[in-house]
């Protein structure tokens, strides 16, 4: 009996257990030609011990690390009361441009779980507004233009553009060359419904940035 | 010790047949999402929401990865995802394409991730918005819950 009530004492211990981070948001601006980042989210466990059951990143660009390892080099993943780590999250860029959030989801013994998240700002150093150029069904075929501006120490020049409809006629007219741009649309007509897609290819030396893609539509006006 | 043991047989036993004849009397579990539309984060809307909505004005859009979308995605949904290992400019364009839907956008675009947890289906829902929304027309909302919201449904 006396063993019946001592782990039922123990479970209710397990229960308060409590990992405390100092925050669960770490914000990141990147550098332009950076790859990975690393956000670090100390803590201290206080209550009881806290147990990791599960720790993952539902995105493959993130992945997490919990240090110190255990002396076998293993994941500590048993935490004593009073006892402090990190938890690393590794983000790789790859495609990424603007403001992104990504989270770090930690599952533990006896407590809800706990979400990690890591704001990574990647500036966009190729600006192109707007990234959709529409004309309404039966509107009058004016021209349009897309407008672009480099945010870049150097420039970045436009290698190649090539239009996947006939439909959008364009002209790339450079305003300031490697810093400022116009890609000017007129369709051929207006009178059916209709899409096209502009890709651009830089000589940005940054792979992110190389390439970039507009569309141009003509669609139903909706009622 | 024989009158705990047999002590804890009964509890056991009176247990399961608590849980059977809850079982049979309120059904299964409800596994649904609890969603409070009231308490959203600007964005996000209640799958019992979107519900409401006519099929035919939703483009469903899962932002988990290709195997994922491959295994379980919902119908007629179309895959934009961040995940590094897709073209991303592929995925978009295959996007716009479907949302324009031959010159009769979708009015919705309802973007799921895996879970709540899962950040990528705002990333995706507030590039779309920024890049496509106000000249499409669409409306673009990131569903609570994610998957696990459409699957318990």
């Amino acid at each position: 009996m006396k063993l019946i009530i001592a782990s039922f004492f123990l479970l209710t211990a397990l229960a308060s257990a409590e990992m405390v981070f100092e925050t669960k948001l770490v914000e990141i601006t990147a550098k332009s030609d950076v790859e990975v980042v690393t956000a670090e989210f100390p803590f201290k466990i206080e209550g009881d011990v806290s147990e990791i059951i599960e720790y993952d990143a539902p995105c493959t660009c993130l992945t997490a690390r919990i240090e110190p390892l255990k002396a076998d080099r293993a994941t500590k993943l048993r935490w004593e009361v009073g006892e402090g780590g990190r938890i690393f999250g590794k983000f790789k860029m790859g495609n990424f441009k603007g403001t992104i959030d990504k989270a770090i989801v930690l599952k533990l013994k006896g407590e809800d779980p706990i979400q990690l998240v890591v704001r990574v700002t990647i500036p966009v150093l190729f600006e192109i507004q707007p990234s959709t150029l529409s004309w309404d069904l039966g509107e009058v075929a004016a021209e349009k233009v897309f407008k672009i501006k480099v945010n870049h120490s150097k420039p970045i020049k436009i290698l190649e553009n090539s239009g996947t409809s006939k439909l959008f006629p364009y002209e790339v007219k450079k305003i300031k060359e490697g810093w400022e741009y116009e890609i000017r649309v007129k369709p051929t007509s207006t009178e059916t419904p209709g899409m096209g897609m502009i890709r651009l290819k830089t000589d940005c030396e940054i792979k992110r940035h190389e390439r970039h893609q507009v569309f141009a539509v003509v669609k139903r006006k909706r009622k | 010790m024989k009158r705990l043991i047999c002590g804890l047989v009964g509890i056991f036993l009176l247990s399961v047949g608590g849980a059977f004849l809850t079982w049979w009397v309120t059904g299964p579990p409800d596994r649904r999402v609890a969603c409070d539309s009231g308490s959203l984060e600007a964005g996000e809307i209640c799958l019992a929401d979107v519900l409401k909505w006519e099929k035919e004005s939703i483009l469903w859009v899962d932002a988990r990865t290709r195997a994922l979308w491959k295994k379980n995605g919902a119908e007629g949904s179309i895959l934009l995802t961040d995940d590094n290992a897709e073209d991303y400019d592929e995925l978009e364009g295959n996007f716009v394409e479907a949302a324009f839907r031959e010159g009769d956008p979708y009015q919705r675009i309802v973007i799921y991730c895996g879970d709540k947890g899962c950040g990528s289906s705002k990333a995706i829902a507030a590039a779309i918005r920024e890049k496509f929304a106000e000249m499409m027309g669409f409306e673009v909302y990131v569903l609570y819950g994610g998957w696990k919201a459409l699957a318990a449904e």
